[in-house]
């Protein structure tokens, strides 16, 4: 090769590494927002504490006052946000790989509804909630966190198979699978409604304001289950990135390159659903963040789920922590409901895939 | 040498190939020739097990690559479909894809290196960096094969790989590909229609029909009589400047009325 060629060779491989580069600072730059969100989410509220007053608790060296509200109050509900955000973020990512379908994500496939009504079963059927009559907002509280998170795993990963069934056995298109979501959302409400309509009063209350998704009723030991079933879904979905990418050749090239397919695709959905489940069980339903995670980081990284996974994850993150801090700060002290605010940003995000074209998203 | 022994594969009570065997010299391309529905592309896909066969072994190096993790197999063995999507990935990471089977984490050096010769030889360097979303059919098409080659196996294989080029590119795609066969060593197996294109470039001839091989050799097996066995259609074989051409004759079978 002339020096010419050598030049021009080693022009292309920078030009490369500037977009792998570029990939990294997004990832960063997200991070950082993450971060500071993060810190004014703990800083916003009725109380006046300071940016400052608020990173000098975080560091063990505030009074015993702020502690008890960043620890006991903010902490709790920022790190939830943080939490259920970066799953969400990461669920909805996976299954638009798997299911090749842009439009995917658990609330649009009816498996977060599907969880919502295996956590209803769980909590007023098997008695898995405790009575607190101190407020309407936390009537019911999870005392038996693992029987919660089972059923809606169960009524999760029912929906998950049925999408999964008709993706897999009958070829169905993207437009034909939202509404197969639509159908099961619909049957899972209706069940969950059923079993409102045989509760007693305060139980209904509780039901009614946890399906609207509630960032502020998870302790620590609730934070914990969600965080260790998401960290364990990261790791595993990361192992795949290279298999999702793969995945953007379609299935039978995939299989050409040397991907399992089918164990790939049967794995991916269960952790999925296994993971949306939890998040539902928890915090509720809250709609629409797996889906507009990921479209909004294509535009910055493309298709390439090294990056895409990660950065889907941090999004979904961001776009949690801010809806639940505006809902908190909007109309204060009343708390607007999380899930209503992310579907206020997610169902147009949606009308617009709808409307540019599901091949082209 | 690679061999294909008594590949068998059907569903249920309808048998798609039966009792395939042929073998094949590294850097010889084969065409497999038939009319739609004669096997040819199922063929290619249970030599590269997105179909499972119902019976049969393909032999590389020695080793049933029908038995094999299907990671080690595609070290082996590389398919190139009929229809490629475009997604949103870089040219530059579509071809990294094709290091898919040997990467365990992430890409290593001498896994870029190879990337970056696959895409000097194809002449991908101009538009490394360009969205697949973004290329011409042809260019497309180079992509894939690229990434093909990327995987550096012994046995490629191409479902239809001009169908949808216009002719200039077609011949450029072939006579790269035989090119690549040529200086790889590379078995290369080609689904096409275009009779003449497999004339000019191809070294050995498959014919499929009825779910068998209908015939297997080289280019004296090209006869006008043969063709017009598997395909029903009158045709005579010539030669231009050396090279063999078929030449249809539709008109001595079809009707007036279906000639208009």
């Amino acid at each position: 090769m002339n020096r010419n060629g050598v030049m021009e060779k080693e022009k292309k491989q920078k030009t490369y590494r500037q977009y792998i580069l570029f990939k990294w600072s997004v990832l960063l730059i997200l991070a950082a927002a993450l971060l500071a969100a993060a810190v004014f989410a703990v800083h916003a509220g009725s109380s006046g504490i300071s940016v400052w007053e608020v990173l000098k608790t975080l560091f063990g060296a505030g009074t015993k006052q702020t502690g008890s509200i960043v620890f006991g109050i903010r902490l709790p509900r920022v790190v939830t946000a943080l939490i259920a955000g970066m799953a969400l973020g990461m669920v909805g990512c996976v299954m638009q790989s798997i299911l090749r379908n842009p439009l995917a994500d658990a609330s649009t496939l009816g498996v977060s509804q599907g969880a919502a009504f295996g956590a209803t079963v769980a909590i007023i059927c098997f008695g898995a909630g405790a009575q607190n009559t101190a407020s309407a907002a936390s009537a019911v509280n999870i005392s038996n966190p693992y029987i919660v998170t089972l059923c809606a795993f169960i009524g999760g990963a029912v929906s998950t198979l049925i999408i999964l069934g008709l993706s897999r056995f009958k070829k169905v298109s993207p437009q034909a699978m939202i509404l197969a979501g639509v159908a099961l959302s619909a049957l899972f409400s209706g069940g969950t409604t059923l079993i409102q309509y045989f509760a007693d009063d305060v139980q209904v209350a509780a039901v009614v304001f946890w399906t609207f998704g509630d960032l502020g009723r998870t302790n620590w030991t609730e934070i914990l289950i969600i965080a260790c079933v998401s960290a364990a879904a990261c790791v595993y979905f990361m192992f795949n990135r290279w298999n999702y990418n793969a995945f953007e050749s379609g299935g039978q090239t995939a299989k050409s390159l040397g991907v399992n397919v089918n164990a790939v695709t049967y794995a991916g959905m269960a952790i999925c659903s296994l993971v949306a489940s939890v998040v539902v069980a928890f915090v509720g339903i809250i709609s629409f963040v797996g889906l507009l995670a990921p479209h909004i980081m294509r535009r910055f990284v493309g298709n390439d789920y090294r990056f895409l996974l990660p950065a889907s994850a941090l999004t979904g993150a961001v776009l949690l922590l801010a809806a639940d801090t505006f809902g908190r700060l909007a109309v204060a002290p009343i708390i607007l409901p999380i899930g209503a605010i992310t579907s206020f940003l997610g169902a147009p995000m949606f009308l617009y895939l709808l409307f540019k074209g599901v091949g082209k998203a | 040498m690679i061999e294909i022994k008594n590949i068998a594969f059907g569903y249920r009570s309808k048998q798609i190939l039966r009792n395939i065997s042929f073998d094949m010299d590294e850097g010889h391309c084969i065409a497999v020739l038939g009319v739609n529905g004669a096997g040819k592309s199922t063929l290619i896909k249970c030599l590269n097990r997105i179909n499972p066969v119902t019976a049969g072994a393909v032999m590389i190096e020695n080793s049933n690559i029908l038995r094999v993790q299907l990671n080690e197999a595609a070290k082996k063995i590389a398919y190139v479909a009929q229809k490629n999507e475009a997604s949103r990935l870089t040219v530059y990471d579509a071809v990294l894809l094709g290091r898919k089977p040997y990467i365990k984490w992430d890409a290593a050096k001498k896994d870029r290196e190879i990337v970056c010769r696959v895409i000097q030889q194809l002449g991908l360097q101009d538009y490394q960096m360009r969205f697949l979303d973004e290329l011409s059919g042809g260019e497309l098409q180079k992509v894939i094969v690229a990434r093909a080659l990327a995987q550096q196996p012994k046995l490629l294989l191409l479902d239809e790989p001009t169908s949808a080029l216009d002719p200039k590119n077609q011949y450029e795609m072939l006579s790269l590909v035989q090119q690549i066969a040529r200086q790889h060593r590379i078995a290369v197996v080609i689904v096409i229609h275009d009779i003449n294109l497999a004339l000019r470039y191809c070294d050995r001839f498959l014919f499929m029909k009825d779910a068998e091989i209908f015939s297997y050799g080289g280019i004296e097996t090209m006869t006008a009589k043969r063709i017009e066995a598997v395909y029903h259609m009158p045709v005579a074989i010539e030669e231009y400047r050396g090279i063999k051409v078929m030449i249809p004759h539709p008109d001595q079978f079809l009707s007036p009325s279906a000639a208009v």
